[in-house]
């Protein structure tokens, strides 16, 4: 049982990621924007964040470099969520500091087990 | 319009100079020897016989002299005979040389002189002596007058003879002054006939040669590409035209250029624009695909032990379609990629690259009975290629050599070198592909029938995407078929010479030269019985 939050600004995906960490037992907070998502990461203190990569104004990466900056949140595990497969887009995405990466379409099984596994790892 | 003065302009005037001068040269030379021969002629034919004339003049005297002392002494009928004929001889002789001295004042006035001398002598001495009767001894008076008589002509010739020699003097020195002045005039002109011709040489290198050499540094330099280089307008009209139609060959060029420039850029930017637009669609299709996807699974999960068998079979099919549009937007995606991108070579063990495709497969292969035996050298085998890209083109071979084998079938990977090419064939004794459909192989979407038929899933664009990719390094791909049989792929690509694994960076210019030197020679190992994978596939970069 841990407190997670999804940021993406389509509401089908946010849904669905809600639902199936719902069925977890996780207790979810969803956003539609990448601004949204750092106010809730500072209001919330999530055990870990799901962002998706393209979002209006401010995108999943940028989303990233700001919680890296707050010190009270530069441990706090990512998983980031992107349609963008190319290998320059997945190292962008581990140099801004994510833990994880799950490009879309993606089966919400693998990630609730990627999710599990970042907990664990975390503690 | 090009200023100047044409060539035949600026030549012209040197030549008729130059003309003149030999002309004045042979004028002059013609009229030295013509002043000479005339001077000579006096001398000759005029002078010397005027001379001897003058001579005989005084020797009719002396004969008659001698003969009026002889016919005074013995009036011998032979004195007077002699006396005769000498008087006989002297106005001739009196006669030529008067003529002589006609026009020369000085000559005459002693030539009368010499004649009144000799007159006197005649008239007062010897006529009368010659009359006198023979032997008769002159008187001492007689004798006195007549030597006296004769020494005034003695002294009248020598006056003469002096003078005839003086003009034989003059006419000689006239004629040799001539002639030296002819000499002289002749050399004077040559001189200024070199001076006149090394400056005119000068000019003409200076008008002429040199805007030529100009021109000739100018079309060097356009030939170095260098672009800014323009001919400067200098010179003959000839040599100007010639600047003016090299600039404007010139400034079209560069106006070329710069549209080719645009062309260029402009191809860039649709390039950007299409791989922008492949990669927004593909981020569209794929978040509704993984809503979609998603759902299904959670439904699935949520309806797991109520769901009836056909139920079951409904999921399935809506599952397997989005797996199918799943790998179709994959595949549009790594097909506009493979169209859009210029490689990025760097050396590569095409060796280790194969294994690694073929270790990709085994899974899917293993599922099916299918074992994939492979014979690749132990060694590596360098070429240059994008790693990425020629790995995604080996999988998408041995992905269809396994989708289209049997059950429990094999399929056979095997590289070897080939002279300056290493080739690489995917074997597999499956479906084949139908003889009258080889041709429309790599076509976009194109799925042979039997595939088809078989309900053998797939998109279309493995083959495609995989011959963009070997296009792109100028390599071959030539597919030998038989419906039934199975299907043999052998790619072919140009060896890299051994340099991995860090190559310097004027080795991989070198290398990359190599290749592109090599590449033809490559597509002409190709056999051509075997058939080609349609022509519009095998275009080139």
């Amino acid at each position: 049982m841990a407190r997670i939050l999804v940021a993406d600004d389509d509401v089908d995906i946010r849904e669905l990621v809600e639902f199936k960490l719902s069925t977890l037992g996780h207790d979810v907070v969803a956003v539609s924007d990448g601004a949204a998502a750092i106010d809730a990461c500072q209001a919330e203190r999530p055990d870990l964040a799901v962002l998706d990569v393209m979002m209006p104004g401010v995108s999943g990466l940028d989303a990233i470099r700001a919680i890296r900056a707050d010190p009270t949140l530069a441990d706090l595990p990512v998983i980031l969520l992107t349609a963008r497969a190319q290998e320059s887009d997945v190292e962008t995405g581990f140099d801004s500091g994510a833990d994880d990466y799950i490009t879309k379409p993606f089966s919400p099984r693998e990630l609730a087990s990627r999710v599990q596994a970042l907990l664990t790892r975390s503690g | 319009m090009s200023g100047g003065r044409p060539v035949a302009r600026l030549v012209s005037p040197v030549i008729a100079r130059l003309g003149a001068m030999a002309a004045a040269m042979a004028a002059i030379a013609v009229l030295g020897v013509v002043l000479s021969t005339i001077a000579v002629n006096d001398l000759t034919h005029d002078l010397q016989p005027a001379a001897a004339a003058n001579q005989s003049v005084y020797q009719d005297l002396t004969d008659m002299s001698a003969a009026v002392a002889q016919w005074g002494s013995t009036g011998a009928k032979s004195a007077a005979d002699a006396y005769r004929q000498a008087l006989v001889r002297l106005p001739a002789d009196e006669q030529e040389v008067r003529q002589f001295a006609r026009g020369d004042d000085e000559l005459e006035l002693l030539v009368v002189r010499q004649e009144r001398a000799a007159q006197a002598w005649l008239t007062r001495y010897a006529a009368p002596r010659m009359k006198a009767e023979g032997g008769t001894p002159p008187t001492l008076q007689q004798v006195r007058a007549g030597s006296q008589l004769f020494d005034s002509i003695r002294s009248a010739h020598q006056a003469t003879t002096e003078a005839f020699d003086s003009r034989g003097r003059e006419s000689s020195t006239a004629a040799s002054f001539r002639l030296k002045g002819t000499i002289l005039a002749v050399v004077l002109l040559a001189i200024l006939f070199w001076w006149l011709v090394s400056r005119s040489r000068r000019r003409l290198m200076t008008e002429l040669s040199q805007p030529l050499l100009d021109l000739e540094k100018v079309v060097q330099g356009m030939a170095k590409s260098d672009h800014e280089v323009r001919a400067r307008l200098a010179g003959p009209k000839e040599v100007q035209a010639v600047a003016t139609a090299l600039n404007e060959f010139a400034d079209a060029q560069a106006r070329a250029r710069a549209v080719e420039g645009r062309f260029q850029s402009e191809l860039r930017s649709l390039d950007t624009a299409r791989d922008d637009f492949v990669a927004n669609v593909s981020h569209e299709l794929r978040t509704p695909l993984t809503t979609i996807a998603g759902y299904l699974e959670l439904v699935a999960e949520e309806f797991e032990d109520d769901l009836q068998p056909r139920h079951e079979r409904m999921l399935e099919a809506t599952r397997r379609n989005v797996t199918r549009l799943k790998q179709l937007i994959d595949d549009l995606l790594a097909l506009s990629r493979a169209e859009g991108r210029t490689a990025e070579m760097e050396p590569i063990d095409l060796a280790l690259l194969v294994r690694e495709a073929v270790t990709d497969v085994r899974i899917t292969a293993a599922r099916r009975g299918i074992h994939v035996e492979v014979e690749v050298p132990e060694d590596v085998v360098p070429v240059l290629a994008d790693r990425a890209m020629l790995h995604r083109a080996f999988v998408n071979l041995l992905t269809n050599a396994v989708k289209f084998s049997h059950d429990n079938g094999t399929v056979e990977v095997g590289l070897r070198r080939s002279g300056a090419t290493a080739e690489t064939t995917i074997a597999d004794h499956g479906i084949g592909i139908p003889a009258a459909e080889i041709d429309r192989l790599g076509t976009r979407f194109f799925r042979a029938s039997n595939a088809v038929h078989n309900e053998i899933a797939g998109t279309g664009l493995g083959l495609r995407i995989m011959q963009t990719i070997i296009d792109n390094h100028g390599g071959d791909v030539v597919v030998d078929s038989v419906e039934g049989q199975g299907t043999t792929v052998a790619v072919r690509l140009t060896l890299a010479p051994d340099q991995l694994p860090a190559p310097l960076p004027h080795e991989l210019l070198e290398a990359e030269e190599a290749a592109a030197a090599t590449a033809p020679a490559a597509a002409g190992v190709v056999d051509p019985s075997l058939p080609r994978i349609v022509p519009a596939f095998t275009r080139r970069r």
